[in-house]
């Protein structure tokens, strides 16, 4: 092994792949060095190349490669060029990956047992005896409980967090110099991604493993990583300490990447996000000569265009940008507070929506399981009262699981509920065309929800044509029209496809298509989950807006919480289908909580200098779906369970006079005295 | 047309899809012209030629009662290939509708048709052709009526797993919760998606129908004598094939040229309309 400090250089590597265009650059001049014990956040958005370079450091290039040059240096050792069979003893061995989405790591016909067992044999502990000891200690080591019974499980009967487990595991099983992670929490929820980043923390402190941790979440990111890179178009713009990036970032990429960044002190600052997004940057013909020269607000071509922008080496924090910080001034945006209008009269009128005592219950018991005592209904949505007045939003947060979409199909009119429901004041008795017309929904997934095979233009005219029947054909094309002006979009986007739009540009035609009804209310299942930030942000000013301009009452239902502060009036908390809390957007900062927001509060990972988040962290494991819960739903992961009465007896609904409703055996009083989740730093406004 | 260029051009990039299409395009063409392109009367009887091997006077040689063999096989085309696409034809669209609307209502109703789907797939295809035969009795258009429904449990099958994935997608959702009739969303929003792999496989059973066809009439349920059908012609020869062997070969390299085009084209085709590929 060479004695060099770093465990991983990477000098002057460029990759280029060969397509039917031309030739593509992939990843552009890189010079990045890991030294030992240190962690290297990348972080970019989607397209920027960043797992690319996680796939070239493994040697396993996806494309045709047209060009490659430069070097990257394991311990001393160059991997660029090395042969397969070579590469094969360094994979696993000296570099372990642990990727998105563990369900697909794993091997479902394998035990879990024989997963490590096979890593370790295959790297060459072969003490056949010890083998299943040793793996036992590391499943140990990534804190699964019961370690010996986990080892005879299949991935399929263990949660999702307990399979990234396994996935550390396997990766620390053959005490690897480098473990490269490509976004390892993003498919988990807050509360689960919180414990295994602290895990990880803990298993870097312990075996001084150095670590790239590739990320799109800025927030996991600030958590975890020593020094950042920010990566845009292929190329390394940014690159400093964590601290240092994060407090004061230089690039105007990096800037406008936290500028669209929800924060938890923007109610107190009434910071507004930032919605400008950046093109995605030219990754065929001539290079520019800065990358970022396409979306840059500074871009002045007597001054950036001299010259091949390249990161300065040996500075502490290096910025791909001729201009000096000082000119890069962020122009404050406009100073209108990003605090909402609270209660628009809601109390007084009648609500557009509501729901008493809604149940949604999936499957049936079947004959044979109901002789044996077993049930499979899944109680999804349990017992909920809530409702909506006109013009507010109401947002619906939860992990998976929790219910949430299903309300959200149930109201719909996609699943048939328990229970009643009002439409402004009269009972709805069937989802009728009229109802339909009124509550519309917008999906997660445009890709999805949009059918590829229709034009823009259909897919508008479609809800038109079933609710707007005086519309003749002409006057239709011109509604299309006005739609897509209304979400910011040309006009002439109606003859597109949706494969020819990109991912934020789809979402805006799917709310356009739930806004051609003239709907009371909207539904938003995670509309923004899926996107970069600077369009999450967009998308969220263009809610606010139509919400503005018609009065739409909105409901918001996303796992995300920071971005409620920017669009929601109230939150609605759910919990394994039952609503727990229920509060006013101003409350979130302060106690009283339900103890599950409380951990969902601490567990979102966000950059904000000004406040320090109290860590809460949730262990145990989540009652059987298909049981019916006597207690409380929480109970079995409770930080601050009282006793016997939280499992066998329901918990009261309290509520104060300002109507924060609360679930929970603990007084209401009592969780007014917890310390806040969030503390200022320094109070004083952002510059 | 939009949609129809772009499969168009993505076609004719694969080399087994640009193969395909020119063949196909000759078939077609052949198809059309064929009878009027025969250089000699296909029925004459030329009893000075018999077993002719192939010559200047007569391209592809003679059979035994010295008819030309060039102008029978072109002759016979068009009621070959024709008959073998009506049959596909016949098959897909039946298929098609029974496995889209099977797997988009899903429950009782789906597990119903697919047992029963799945009881007729369990025939092989020939011997549930010769059962339909016997019962309607022997002719062309019989035939093309047996074939037809001897592919349907097939192409239902692969319908409908198409139509699964298909349902699971929002857009779907998004038309339910649109208040969408039936119709609209099995025509307008499943049929578009489920579409490609359908094409796809029709134009590989096209192959199989022809072979299909040819056994039939070889087994003398299909066309009847003196009809040039190509199948036919081979059965016929087979008596004579220790006097000449053009009289099998001509037809038989016929129906291979036939299978081949048809499968490069369902080739070509699986990638043109694959939209990840034609992106």
């Amino acid at each position: 092994m060479s004695d060099t400090d770093n465990i991983l250089d990477i000098q002057n590597y460029s990759l280029s792949y060969a397509s039917k265009a031309g030739e593509v650059r992939i990843l552009d001049d890189i010079d990045l060095h890991i030294k030992r014990g240190e962690v290297l956040g990348l972080v970019g958005e989607s397209g920027s190349a960043k797992s690319s370079l996680a796939n070239a450091i493994m040697r396993d290039l996806t494309g045709k490669v047209a060009n490659e040059s430069g070097k990257i240096l394991l311990c001393g050792t160059q991997l660029v060029g090395l042969d397969d069979t070579a590469m094969q003893d360094i994979r696993g061995n000296r570099i372990a990956i642990v990727l998105q989405n563990a369900s697909t790591a794993l091997n479902p016909t394998m035990t879990i047992g024989d997963h490590v067992i096979e890593t370790l044999q295959q790297h060459g502990r072969d003490s056949a005896e010890g083998l299943k000891s040793l793996a036992e200690d590391f499943l140990n080591l990534v804190g699964l409980p019961d370690p010996a019974a986990m080892m005879k499980r299949y991935a399929h009967e263990v949660s999702g967090g307990e399979k990234q487990r396994v996935v550390l595991a396997m990766a620390f099983a053959c005490e690897p110099e480098l473990i490269l992670f490509d976004e390892p929490t993003s498919a988990l929820d807050a509360t689960t991604a919180a414990t295994l980043l602290d895990l990880f923390i803990a298993l870097q402190h312990r075996t001084g493993v150095s670590a790239l941790f590739i990320s799109h979440d800025l927030g996991v990111v600030s958590s975890i990583a020593n020094s950042v890179a920010v990566i845009y178009g292929g190329r390394i713009v940014e690159h400093a300490a964590s601290d240092e990036l994060f407090k004061e970032p230089r690039h105007p990429y990096t800037r406008s990447l936290l500028a669209s960044l929800p924060r938890p002190s923007d109610t107190r600052t009434g910071r507004q996000l930032a919605t400008a997004s950046s093109r995605a940057a030219p990754r065929i013909g001539p290079v520019p000569a800065c990358i970022y020269a396409g979306s840059c607000a500074w871009h002045e071509p007597s001054v950036c265009d001299r010259d091949v922008v390249r990161l300065p080496s040996g500075v502490d924090h290096a910025v791909a940008c001729v201009k000096s910080v000082d000119a890069l001034r962020q122009p404050q945006l406009a100073g209108n507070p990003a605090a909402r209008v609270f209660a628009p009269g809601a109390t007084t009128d009648t609500p557009v929506l509501a729901l008493q005592s809604l149940s949604v219950n999936y499957g049936r018991t079947g004959f044979l399981a109901s002789l044996r005592g077993r049930s499979s209904v899944v109680h999804a949505v349990n017992d909920v009262s809530l409702s909506l007045s006109r013009g507010e939003t109401l947002a619906l947060v939860g992990e998976s699981g929790c219910g949430k979409s299903t309300l959200a199909k149930t109201l719909a009119g996609l699943v048939s509920f328990d229970g009643k429901l009002l439409r402004s004041g009269s009972p709805v008795s069937a989802i009728d065309q009229d109802y339909r017309a009124r509550v519309q929904i917008v999906f997660q997934n445009p890709d999805s929800s949009l059918n590829p095979r229709h034009s823009i233009g259909t897919i508008l005219k479609r809800p038109l044509v079933l609710y707007r029947k005086t519309l003749n054909a002409r006057e239709r094309d011109v509604e299309v029209g006005k739609l897509l002006q209304r979400v910011q979009l040309p006009e002439h986007y109606a003859d597109r496809y949706p494969h020819q739009l990109s991912g934020g540009e789809k979402q805006r035609v799917a709310i356009a298509r739930a806004l051609a009804a003239e709907p009371e209310v909207i539904i938003c299942d995670e509309v923004t989950s899926g996107l970069d930030a600077s369009v999450q942000a967009s998308i969220t000013q263009l809610l606010r807006t139509i919400q503005s301009d018609s009065g739409t009452a909105l409901i918001f239902i996303t796992h995300d919480l920071a971005i409620l502060r920017h669009l929601a009036h109230r939150v609605a908390v759910m919990y394994l289908g039952e609503l727990i809390e229920l509060m006013d957007i101003h409350e979130l900062d302060k106690p009283p909580y339900h103890p599950y927001t409380e951990a969902l509060l601490s567990s979102s990972p966000s950059v904000d200098p000004l406040t320090l988040t109290r860590r809460i962290r949730l262990h145990g494991s989540l009652p059987k779906r298909t049981e019916r819960i006597v207690g409380c739903a929480f109970e079995s992961r409770c930080p601050h369970r009282l006793g016997e009465q939280c499992a066998t007896q329901r918990p009261p609904r309290q509520s104060s006079p300002d109507g924060h409703e609360i679930q929970c055996h603990i007084d209401m009083q009592q969780l007014s005295s917890h310390t806040p989740v969030w503390r200022d730093l320094e109070t004083r406004t952002e510059t | 047309m939009n949609g129809f260029r772009r499969t168009l051009s993505a076609l004719v990039r694969t080399p087994q899809g640009a193969i395909g299409l020119l063949l196909c395009l000759l078939l077609l063409a052949l198809t059309l012209f064929g009878p009027e392109l025969a250089p000699r009367d296909p029925e004459k009887f030329h009893f000075t030629a018999r077993f002719a091997a192939p010559s200047a006077e007569f391209p592809l040689g003679t059979d035994w009662y010295g008819r030309d063999l060039l102008s029978r096989v072109l002759a016979g085309s068009r009621s070959t290939i024709l008959l073998a696409l009506l049959a596909t034809f016949i098959g897909t669209v039946a298929g098609a509708a029974i496995g889209i609307v099977s797997g988009f209502l899903g429950g009782r109703a789906d597990e119903i048709m697919m047992r029963l789907n799945d009881a007729l797939m369990a025939i092989p295809s020939l011997l549930f052709a010769l059962l339909i035969l016997s019962v309607l009795g022997s002719s062309s258009i019989n035939a093309v009526v047996a074939i037809g429904i001897a592919f349907t449990p097939g192409m239902a099958r692969i319908a409908r797993s198409v139509t699964l994935q298909a349902r699971e997608f929002d857009y779907v959702s998004a038309a339910k919760a649109r208040g969408e009739g039936t119709a609209w969303i099995i025509l307008a929003e499943l049929l578009p998606n489920v579409i490609s792999p359908v094409i796809v496989e029709a134009t590989i059973r096209v192959a199989f129908a022809v072979m299909t066809l040819a056994t039939l009439s070889f087994l003398g349920l299909g066309a009847q004598p003196p009809s040039p059908e190509w199948g036919l012609m081979i059965a016929e020869g087979r008596d004579h094939m220790f006097r000449s062997p053009w009289p099998i070969l001509v037809p038989g390299v016929a129906i291979a040229l036939v299978a081949i085009s048809f499968n490069l084209l369902g080739d070509g085709l699986r990638d043109a309309l694959n939209p990840q590929a034609s992106s």
